[in-house]
């Protein structure tokens, strides 16, 4: 449906808003108080009087009216915001160090693959203009393709960046351009040149106490044009713009940078050989979204810097969407956020959600309620089921037993924190090297495994640990090493033990390869070997099969018992460290787990409620009579839900008369007898119909149809 | 004009007409003695309001018409004057007075366009192959034995269209101008070395003028008329180019370095590359000081330059593009396969076991994702989310009629209590819903199996891991990571599987089909109901005929209802729920302070979900937004356009005065407002974000621009079950929005009820009262105006190609009322209508402007009516 033709008229123009509303819409009088419905006007400003406006209204007031409970959300509301700037200052800061790597060179094209992820580049090009400004260039011009539809927009936006003013694009229609005033500077390549030679003799005959500050810069700064994105650039503006400035280059030292999404292949795909001949390339990759996000993930998630953790279905829905939807590191970082905002919104604990020290100076300010609801925490009632009788009262009735114990238990998740990430790095070492991993490649994977429940006893623990058991020697070696740095490096104070005991491994290694050269040299040398030639999976386990039948017979030899002893001791690791979050007690402070509002918000589908709220309407509007089963309807559901069930049995195109009466059919029956078919109730259901066939149109289900009268179409098919 | 020259031209016009057919060629002969007559001939084109100027060019394309080639050139060498009398009078909006002129350069054109036999021509030329001799070189001298003449021939005997197919034109317009001026100057120019030093001449002054006229440039030149700008295309310039460099070296070395001056500035201007290009060459090239002028003949070859065409351009990233670049790479991958194939199968039987083991371990990886994605279904608010997709997203099948009736007859007959239908009497049904019965799925696949055979008896990635067990060993690993790449990466090779399996073997196929018991049952059910939904789009699609009963509404004996009766009615009805609904909207209400919280963090909140959200959006404004600047966007606004949100937010809230260019402008300005001055906050409600008028992509981008700005925070309402596609990844990251299900059950009272729903009586009232109102502020005059084209409306309203009424003959009509007195007075009073969108207007096939009130007929009558009463 068309519009109705009339656009409403300028302000000057006689139509009076007020008067057309007394003469058609009635109505509208009536509710005189919904003053944002017009047939005048579309856009409503509500300005309140000055002194009523509040200055600044602080974010934190509506934190605090979000909870019902006003103690502490102050505190909360800081700490939260606090971990915020923490965190993304830590992600930008990654951001600029790996935009860096791709150091720009001087030629005159660069071509940057950054991959689809194309929200995320924003704060690439960002950081890489900033580092050009720094080291490189002062000149460096961002373009962007919506902004540029034309040539001449294009030299409007690269001159407004490059000389820091607006720049009129040069119209045509106004006559008066022959006088046209000599301040105005028109857009065009001569401009930009003596401009250019401008600014670079004026650094010329610089003063020498300003010259450190241009020093860092070449003689004549080349100027860098950035086109964020290459492909969604029209070709015929690309074009011109390249065969243009190639006539200038002398002039003008061009530096060109295309972002890519796709493939380097566009290029040429892009621009004819006439023009991609002009270009000098040199190609440049970006690091991977996904090594990305795993950098990511290891400084905010495999840290005890912070003490917001993400729980296994949180952390697994936030990589979810970024694997499956949008592959955006942005994205991720926003539902990081949301999850730091949800956690101390909804859990009143979370005033302990903070570093240690500070921690325990606040659970001494708990306050009565707040200490009945850490009593209301699952996992520390599981605590005090655990404990002998006495003990048990005391826990629940005394307030400041019940401080110290927590402050105890705080203690024990740091340090469960504290030991959990190194060991877990170390299982990584042993498991991302295994044939098919069977734990996963990444770390976050494994994260993801140990989280979600006792890792050690899964199958693919058991498997990869088999697996462990038949690593050749030099494998176990470095990985050991990798092991014993790990463990240096953590902050943990129970692995110097551990980092001995490796270290005797090692050792022992070492005399292995000094005193049983000779011995090894054996009958076991060919079975060896053939253990290290073998890589795929099949292969392995029948030889391993053949292994065994041999080996029962052997005795183990010295090497083979060392591995048992090292891959036990790795196990011993795992089962003392890794036990999952949720086991812990007091978890619920640090870990965020309603992974259910984070999907809802983020990754809604808007299709599917429709759906639902139509085809069964008793999930929303709980009233008995709407009960029903299977894929029915009861026929007391509201009009909408009773046309859409009907329209669902026709085809393409339905006839209108035939719904109508179909529709009416149901509802009569449930007016029932005593509404005997007058005049007047047919008129309603008549409106009735109406209503909900305009609001299925609103919805997108049918448009009016011209192919038969009085017929609409259907623009879904099936179910929906 | 002299006397003298007055009476060349007439005798000359005289002189041609009585020449008798024989003596055409002669006559041609001796037309270039009569010295005094090209410039006065000159003259008179320069001067349009010469009364000769008509004969003389009715004269010239007779010239130009006739069979003798020199009248034909001598007609030629008029063309550059002719061009810029032309464009110069276009320019100044003269359009009355260059008929002729217009009519001999179309005469021409169309003249030109077609060879004798009325074909259209095809201007090229072939490069000469290399493989022929010629003078210079002898073909065997170059290149080995291997490159005979034969295949030589076939790769260097390439043809260069220089000129297309050009179609007839009869009028010129905006669109067309240039592409006729260009090839009549590539008439020109392939015709140049036959012209006289004066057309060389008159070639120069007109790219000169062209070029710099109404540019700070014209006030260098020595000749001071004055002219408006004149347009200019980039090809016309290149064709320019060409006779100018011809001229520079053949007499008019002064004239053309000036020329080619000009076009140089004139396309640094306008950034035209293709003249910059061209021109630049020239100037390069040009020597120190002119040739030779002593030496009679031709100095320089004719040079055409060829513009390159323009590739075809593809703009945005899409997933398409994505996918065939994917696709080509897999191709490869995919012939490599095939090969390894026949040298592995060997290794198959052992390699099987591995194969059923991987298989399993993706179906679960698969199965865990669904389960992570859908977990959160269970417990949430919203509890839609519990739907599978494909009971949401499977296709139609062609229902029977009767079907509807059935179904409602169902439902009535059990009042208040649900009704079951029983499954097994209508089989129809089963099928429709697939995803519901995996059983019936599962049995279909032996029916199915016949047509199926190639692709789900070998599924593809037995093969794949078939052929590449030992080599491939790391990207297999890759793949149980299951990433969505390569999930994506299966689909596309489906293509390509069914051609590899097609050329097999039949003993390999054999080997391949038997089936890696039960693990692969699930993917092959997947990939049956695939092909079954497809079939079943097709089906339904594929007939043309509609199974529908003719039954219409007239028949129903029903009085279409008006928007007010309905009103009336429908507030009778009293609405079904309330209770229910009430406590549905207060637990939407518990959110608000939440979104503020979240619109202050920087995220923006959309609302989606059945029934609408007006009322609650208004009652979160009312209660929290009553002390801030907000702004509230009606978009189920017929009318509302994504300036005028703009502009509500220049004026009202910046209070700026004064207009931009371009709502890009605008924005810009905007966003720099609110940069610089943190302590503006605005708050924007968008009732229907995905409303017609709001939907397209430059508004959505506008808008997520706008909401990007960290001190704009915008809650907006979403409806249709499409709206989600209105945004790509970059519009979805700048729009960063949190989404919350509000299902209100609420009826769309405010978003249909602006006269577009169906079945209600298109009664036409606001427009009625519009025109009244409109109209009623307008002279008696302006009114009978009006009245006239109504009245002529009405009349032709039997006619269904009644295009509207010419303005020439409304012209008439209205002087003969003594309405107007000129067409002038006639135009601003149709203006002063455009404005306010009571006619339209639109240009016929023959380039006569129609004028139509763009209201139906009943309306219009209504309208008469009424003001018969008023007078």
């Amino acid at each position: 449906m068309s519009p109705p033709p009339f656009a409403p008229p300028p302000p000057p123009v006689p139509f009076p808003a007020g008067g057309l509303a007394v003469t058609a819409w009635n109505w509208e009088r009536e509710r005189g108080d919904m003053s944002t419905c017009s047939v005048s006007k579309g856009c409503f400003v509500f300005k309140p009087s000055p002194k009523k406006r509040r200055v600044s209204p602080k974010t934190a007031d509506y934190f605090r009216e979000g909870n019902n409970d006003s103690e502490d959300s102050g505190l909360r509301f800081a700490t939260c915001q606090s971990l915020w700037k923490q965190i993304k200052s830590e992600t930008e800061e990654k951001t600029t160090e790996w935009t860096c790597r791709m150091k720009s060179r001087e030629i005159p094209t660069a071509a940057l693959v950054l991959g689809v992820n194309v929200t995320d580049h924003d704060l690439t090009f960002k950081s890489l203009s900033e580092v050009l400004q720094n080291n490189i260039t002062p000149y460096v011009a961002l373009l962007q393709a919506k902004d540029c539809p034309g040539i001449k927009n294009l030299m409007q936006k690269l001159m407004g960046q490059l000389m820091n003013c607006y720049i009129d694009v040069d119209s045509s229609d106004e006559e008066d351009c022959v006088q046209v005033s000599q301040n105005r500077i028109r857009c065009s390549m001569a401009s930009l040149i003596s401009w250019y030679e401008n600014i670079t003799k004026k650094t010329d005959s610089e003063t020498p106490s300003k010259k450190r500050t241009s020093s860092r810069h070449l003689q004549s700064p080349p100027v860098v044009v950035i086109f964020k994105d290459m492909e969604s650039f029209t070709t015929k503006v690309l074009q011109d713009f390249l065969v243009i400035s190639s006539q200038h280059i002398r002039e003008l030292p061009l530096i060109l940078i295309f972002g890519i999404a796709t493939s380097p292949m566009i290029i040429h795909s892009l621009l004819p050989h006439s023009v991609s001949s002009l270009l000098c390339i040199e190609l440049f990759q970006s690091l991977s979204c996904k090594e990305h996000l795993s950098t990511i993930i290891d400084k905010l998630l495999l840290t005890t810097q912070f003490a917001f953790k993400l729980s296994e279905k949180v952390l697994q829905v936030l990589i979810n969407i970024f694997l499956y939807h949008d592959f955006s590191v942005q994205n991720f970082i926003k539902g990081f956020q949301l999850c730091i905002v949800e956690h101390f919104c909804s859990q009143p604990l979370s005033v302990l959600c903070c570093r240690l020290v500070e921690a325990k100076k606040r659970v001494n300010s708990l306050s009565h309620s707040q200490c009945e609801n850490v009593r209301r925490l699952p996992s520390f009632r599981r605590y005090v089921e655990s404990q002998v009788s006495e003990k048990q009262i005391a826990l629940l009735t005394a307030d400041n037993f019940l401080k110290e114990v927590i402050q105890k238990l705080l203690e024990d998740l740091h340090v469960y924190h504290e030991n959990y990430v190194p060991v877990l790095r170390c299982l990584h070492v042993f498991t991302s090297s295994l044939p098919k991993y069977p734990l996963g490649k990444q770390i976050r994977e494994l994260h993801c495994a140990c989280l979600e429940n006792r890792v050690w006893e899964t199958e693919e623990y058991e498997s990869s640990l088999q697996l462990a058991r038949m690593l050749n020697k030099s494998d176990l070696v470095t990985m050991l090493q990798k092991c014993v740095e790990i463990f240096a490096s953590s902050s943990g104070k129970e692995f110097d033990k551990v980092v001995e005991k490796l270290k005797e491994f090692l050792t022992q290694f070492q005399k292995l390869e000094v005193a049983g050269a000779c011995q090894e040299r054996g009958e076991s040398v060919s079975s060896q070997k053939e253990l290290q030639k073998k890589t795929d999976l099949y292969h392995l386990q029948k030889t391993l099969l053949e292994l065994k039948e041999s080996r029962r017979s052997k005795k183990l030899t010295k090497f083979e018992m060392l591995r048992f002893e090292v891959v036990d001791f790795i196990d011993n690791l795992v089962r003392n460290y890794l036990v999952p979050a949720d086991h812990k007690t007091l978890h619920e402070i640090m870990y965020f787990n309603t992974a259910s509002a984070l999907r809802e918000h983020l990754n809604a589908a808007p299709r599917i409620a429709l759906h639902t709220a139509l085809n069964n309407p008793y999930c929303y509007l709980k009233n008995r009579a709407l009960k029903s089963d299977g894929g029915t309807i009861s026929n007391k559901a509201p009009d909408i839900c009773i046309v859409y069930k009907l329209h669902l049995e026709c085809g393409r195109l339905i006839n209108l008369v035939d719904w109508l009466e179909a529709f009416s059919t149901v509802v009569m029956a449930v007016e029932g007898p005593n509404a005997a078919a007058s005049d007047q109730v047919d008129d309603i259901i008549h409106a009735r119909f109406i209503r909900a066939v305009s609001e299925l149109e609103l919805l997108g289900f049918i448009k009016p149809s011209k192919q038969k009268t009085d017929h609409v179409a259907r623009l879904t098919w099936g179910g929906c | 004009m002299l006397g003298s020259e007055r009476g060349v031209v007439e005798e000359w016009l005289s002189e041609f007409k009585a020449l008798p057919e024989t003596q055409i060629s002669s006559y041609a002969a001796t037309l270039h003695r009569k010295k005094p007559l090209v410039p006065a001939l000159y003259k008179v084109i320069q001067d349009p309001n010469n009364e000769l100027l008509e004969p003389v060019c009715h004269q010239l394309f007779e010239l130009y018409r006739s069979s003798e080639v020199r009248l034909k050139r001598f007609t030629l060498q008029f063309l550059p004057e002719l061009i810029w009398v032309y464009l110069r009078l276009t320019a100044s909006r003269d359009r009355q007075n260059n008929g002729c002129i217009e009519a001999l350069l179309l005469g021409i054109y169309n003249l030109e366009i077609a060879d004798k036999d009325g074909n259209n021509k095809v201007l090229s030329f072939t490069i000469p192959s290399l493989s022929k001799p010629s003078i210079y070189h002898e073909p065997s001298t170059i290149g080995s034995m291997a490159l005979t003449e034969g295949a030589l021939c076939q790769h260097d005997l390439i043809r260069v269209v220089y000129s297309d197919l050009h179609p007839q034109r009869e009028t010129f317009t905006a669109q067309n101008r240039f592409e006729v001026l260009s090839f009549l100057m590539l008439c020109y120019n392939s015709a140049i070395v036959y012209m006289p030093a004066s057309s060389y001449q008159s070639l120069c002054r007109m790219g000169s003028r062209l070029c710099v006229s109404g540019f700070p440039r014209q006030h260098e030149k020595h000749w001071k008329e004055y002219c408006s700008r004149v347009v200019l295309d980039p090809d016309f310039m290149v064709q320019l180019l060409t006779g100018v460099y011809y001229a520079i070296y053949n007499g008019q070395w002064d004239l053309g370095q000036e020329v080619l001056e000009d076009i140089i500035y004139r396309a640094q201007l306008e950034l035209y590359s293709q003249p910059l290009l061209v021109a630049n060459a020239m100037k390069n090239s040009l020597p120190f000081d002119a040739p030779d002028a002593s030496q009679e003949g031709q100095k320089v070859l004719k040079v055409e330059v060829t513009p390159t065409v323009p590739r075809i351009s593809r703009t945005a990233i899409t997933t398409a593009s994505i996918r065939r670049h994917r696709w080509r790479r897999e191709g490869i991958k995919v012939r490599k396969d095939k090969t390894q194939l026949t040298v592995t199968v060997k290794k198959f039987v052992k390699t099987l076991e591995n194969i059923s083991d991987d298989e399993a371990q993706e179906i679960l990886e698969e199965k865990s994702y669904v389960a992570v994605l859908g977990i959160c279904a269970q417990d949430s608010m919203g509890n839609g989310s519990g739907v599978g997709g494909g009971e949401v997203y499977s296709f139609q099948t062609p229902k029977r009629s009767g079907k509807m009736a059935e179904l409602a007859s169902e439902l009535a007959r059990t009042p208040g209590q649900s009704v079951a239908l029983d499954r097994a009497e209508c089989p129809e049904k089963t099928v429709k819903s697939p995803q519901n019965s995996k059983h019936l799925s599962s049995n279909k696949v032996q029916q199915k199996s016949k047509k199926n055979e190639f692709v789900s008896t070998t599924p593809y990635r037995l093969r794949r891991r078939l052929a590449a067990p030992d080599t491939h060993l790391e990207s297999e690993s890759e793949y149980s990571a299951s990433c969505s790449e390569e999930e994506e990466e299966e689909e596309e090779q489906k293509e390509a599987n069914t051609v590899v399996s097609g050329r097999k073997t039949p003993a390999k196929t054999k080997a391949a089909s038997t089936p890696p018991p039960k693990k692969t049952l699930s993917k092959k059910m997947k990939e049956d109901k695939m092909s079954n939904l497809v079939e079943e789009y097709f089906e339904a699609h594929s007939s043309s005929k509609v199974l529908t009963s003719d039954r219409t509404l007239q028949k129903l004996q029903k009085r279409r209802l008006s928007q007010e009766t309905l009103r009336d009615l429908l507030k009778k009805a009293p609405l079904a729920f309330a209770a229910e609904i009430k406590e549905l909207n207060q637990q939407h209400e518990s959110l608000f302070s939440k979104w503020m919280l979240q619109l202050h963090l920087g995220f923006n909140i959309v609302l989606y979900g059945l029934g609408s959200k007006r009322d609650l959006l208004e009652k979160f404004r009312t209660s929290v937004l009553q002390d801030s600047v907000h702004l509230v966007v009606n978009g189920y606004f017929p009318s509302i356009t994504v300036r005028s949100v703009l502009n509500s937010i220049t004026e009202e809230v910046l209070e700026h005065i004064g207009t931009f260019r371009s709502p890009l402008d605008q924005l810009e300005f905007i966003m720099k407002r609110f940069k610089e001055d943190p302590s503006l906050e605005l708050y924007v409600l968008i009732h229907n974000l995905d409303s017609q008028m709001l939907r397209g992509e430059r508004s959505q981008q506008i808008l997520a621009q706008l909401s990007s700005l960290p001190s704009i925070y915008l809650i907006a309402s979403i409806d249709h079950i499409n709206a989600p596609l209105m945004w790509d990844q970059a519009k979805q990251s700048l729009f960063n929005w949190l989404w919350y299900e509000t299902t209100t059950f609420s009826p769309y009272v405010e978003e249909t009820s602006y006269e577009n729903s169906l079945l209600v009586q298109q009664s036409g009232s606001l427009a009625l009262s519009s025109l009244t109102h409109v109209l009623r502020s307008l002279t008696p005059n302006a009114r009978g105006i009006f009245r006239l084209l109504a009245q002529y409306q009405l009349e032709n309203k039997d006619n269904p190609s009644y295009p509207g009424l010419s303005f020439q003959d409304f012209y008439q009509q209205c002087r003969e009322a003594f309405l107007v007195n000129s067409d002038l007075t006639l135009r601003a009073q149709l203006t002063e209508f455009r404005d306010h969108k009571l006619i339209r207007t639109k240009r016929g096939a023959d380039g006569v402007e129609y004028l139509l009130i763009p209201v139906d007929d009943s309306t219009l009558t209504d309208f008469l009516e009424k003001e018969d009463e008023d007078v």
